[in-house]
């Protein structure tokens, strides 16, 4: 596995029968724990009546015509592009824009440093609640609800704490002195960050990219609250209107929930170190 | 040292660099300005009146939101009772479950591939998992009947989410579900971190696997549970999406929490200055649950 000290080396397994027996009741556990999905996945297989009678069967036969169907009756290809769209000008902007101050807190000197610093950091701890009524009238007012730029406006401001909190502490790894060559040859500070610097971070803005991506995708309360227009929601808005819709054909529920949920998890496979890594950033300095 | 004196005596070299931090803060700064500090303040300013949020007005009634919050207000009580009844059952299980999977897992070949199976909960949306066990509940379904069932206590089953008594159980069940991935990632890190030979010499000084689980272990990831428990407390006390999509606070109010009857009272019955006071009672809960929490770790750490 990935961030794997030298120090720790497990000790070579020697097959006994306690040993046996644990990693099978583990290996158990786990399934138990992973069932619901196994429900979810047979169950887009079977029509409503083998679902009924019973659920936990294995299906006849493989069908995938659910999932064409809950995609089409859901609208979930409108919903798929309003979150891309949504989560993914949000991520670009949001990590911009606390990547350039993480530098600033990390590198430079200027006075107020600590109190901002604490003052955006106090954002980490804000419930959305607390905000809610205020930007529904302010985008009221701007004529922003149901738009993606009401929306991106929100998701980037409410994740810059999170970001500019984790993106100091990257910066902070990377040496000083890496920099003071070129700053002595001329370069200026911003091209110092974006030729030197930002090149080194790049796997602290890659957690932080897909972080804020998982975040969004899956972000409800705000969407719920900002979008009124059918042909704005989000995939997550999609799946409440599925739990209604799609109450007497199971299989299109089942098989809509999972196109919804699909994304987080392949990212998860494809950069599970990157993402490790950002959930524990915090957690373990 | 004053202001005005601090800036006198910085070199002029000084000068350009913070010319230059303050526009790398900029965007940043405006935009948590503008969505989020200001609107903290109006919201706090919204809470002392009676506004429909429809028209223009609003009138100026003091702290009679908060008192009919705390006087009058059935619901929100018991709203109040339930989300502390989440929050700790929230802080105190999937820590203790990620914990201890962490601690078995650690030790196995396998153990990556096991804690990404508790992890993978974890990535499905809060909405998604509330929909999906909504569903497992379903009479329709009904997989913890088919469960019982198979065990031989079919007589123990119950429509869980539909009956007052088994219905906010039943709702945390999910939660437990997702929020152990969360913990479980971290422990598993932290325990990752632990030099091996600690172990090593405890055995060879005859400890036992719990023996070295409460000396070492349990000592040594103290600082990762504070997180994990702080995290946990303000997920489970913002605590919406699951209940919105699972009961909507039913039956007859059993499931409520302080951010479902929020967001109701607010979006439904237009009650936006009463909804706003939820708010900053939700804000205040959530400052002092985490102070409180991290008072008592740090405590423990000076003494210890």
């Amino acid at each position: 596995m990935n961030n794997k000290p030298t120090t720790r080396r497990l000790p070579r397994p020697h097959l006994n029968l306690g040993r046996l027996i644990l990693e099978g009741l583990i290996v158990l556990l786990c399934l138990a724990w992973l069932s619901p999905f196994y429900l979810l996945i047979v169950n887009t297989f079977k029509t409503m009546s083998q679902i009924t009678a019973n659920p936990l069967s294995l299906p006849k036969a493989v069908r995938w015509d659910a999932y064409a169907r809950a995609w089409d009756q859901a609208h979930l290809g409108d919903y798929y592009k309003n979150s891309i769209v949504i989560s993914a000008v949000s991520v670009v902007l949001s990590v911009s824009f606390s990547s350039l101050a993480a530098y600033a807190f990390s590198r430079l000197r200027f006075v107020g440093k600590q109190a901002l610093f604490f003052f955006l950091l106090a954002g980490v701890m804000l419930p959305l609640q607390i905000v809610l009524i205020p930007l529904y009238r302010l985008l009221n007012r701007l004529d922003l609800l149901s738009t993606y730029q009401g929306m991106i406006a929100l998701y980037v401001a409410f994740t810059i704490p999170f970001g500019v909190f984790i993106l100091t502490g990257f910066y902070k790894s990377i040496p000083v002195e890496i920099e003071e060559a070129a700053l002595i040859d001329g370069c200026s500070r911003f091209q110092s960050y974006w030729r030197i610097v930002l090149p080194l971070a790049a796997p602290g803005l890659v957690t932080m990219i897909i972080l804020e991506f998982i975040w969004f995708w899956n972000e409800y309360l705000v969407a719920l609250t900002m979008i009124q227009k059918e042909a704005m929601r989000t995939v997550m808005l999609g799946v409440m209107v599925m739990a209604n819709t799609f109450q007497l054909d199971f299989s299109l529920l089942t098989a809509g929930i999972i196109i919804a949920v699909v994304p987080p998890i392949l990212v998860y496979l494809f950069f599970q170190k990157y993402l490790i890594r950002g959930l524990t950033a915090g957690a373990l300095k | 040292m004053s202001v005005v004196a601090r800036f006198r005596r910085i070199p002029k070299r000084s000068w350009q660099e913070m010319r230059t931090a303050y526009l790398f803060i900029l965007p940043a700064l405006v935009l948590y300005l503008v969505f989020v500090f200001w609107p903290v303040l109006q919201s706090i300013g919204i809470s002392f009146y009676e506004w429909s949020g429809l028209g223009k007005q609003m009138t100026f009634i003091g702290l009679d939101n908060y008192l009919t919050l705390f006087t009058q207000d059935a619901v929100f009580r018991l709203s109040l009772r339930n989300s502390i009844i989440a929050t700790l059952v929230l802080a105190l299980i999937p820590t203790a479950l990620g914990l201890g999977f962490a601690a078995l897992f650690s030790n196995l070949r396998g153990g990556g591939a096991y804690r990404s199976a508790i992890f993978l909960p974890y990535l499905v949306s809060m909405v998604a998992v509330g929909t999906i066990w909504s569903w497992i509940y379903n009479p329709r379904i009904d997989a913890p009947g088919l469960l019982l069932k198979a065990l031989g206590l079919g007589a123990w089953t119950h429509d869980w989410l539909g009956e007052q008594a088994t219905a906010l159980p039943a709702a945390m069940v999910p939660a437990i579900w997702r929020f152990t991935g969360f913990a479980i990632v971290i422990f598993y890190a932290a325990i990752q971190t632990i030099p091996m030979d600690l172990y090593e010499a405890a055995r060879v000084d005859g400890a036992s696997g719990w023996q070295s689980f409460w000396k070492i272990t349990l000592p040594l990831v103290r600082p990762a549970m504070t997180i994990v428990v702080v995290w946990m407390t303000m997920d489970a006390l913002k605590l919406f999406d699951l209940i919105f999509v699972l009961t909507r606070g039913n039956p007859n109010h059993a499931t409520e929490v302080i951010a479902t009857w929020m967001f109701v009272t607010t979006f439904r019955h237009y009650k936006m200055g009463y909804g706003a006071a939820m708010a900053v009672v939700l804000f205040l809960l959530i400052l002092g649950f985490s102070v409180i929490y991290i008072r008592w770790a740090t405590r423990g750490e000076e003494e210890g």
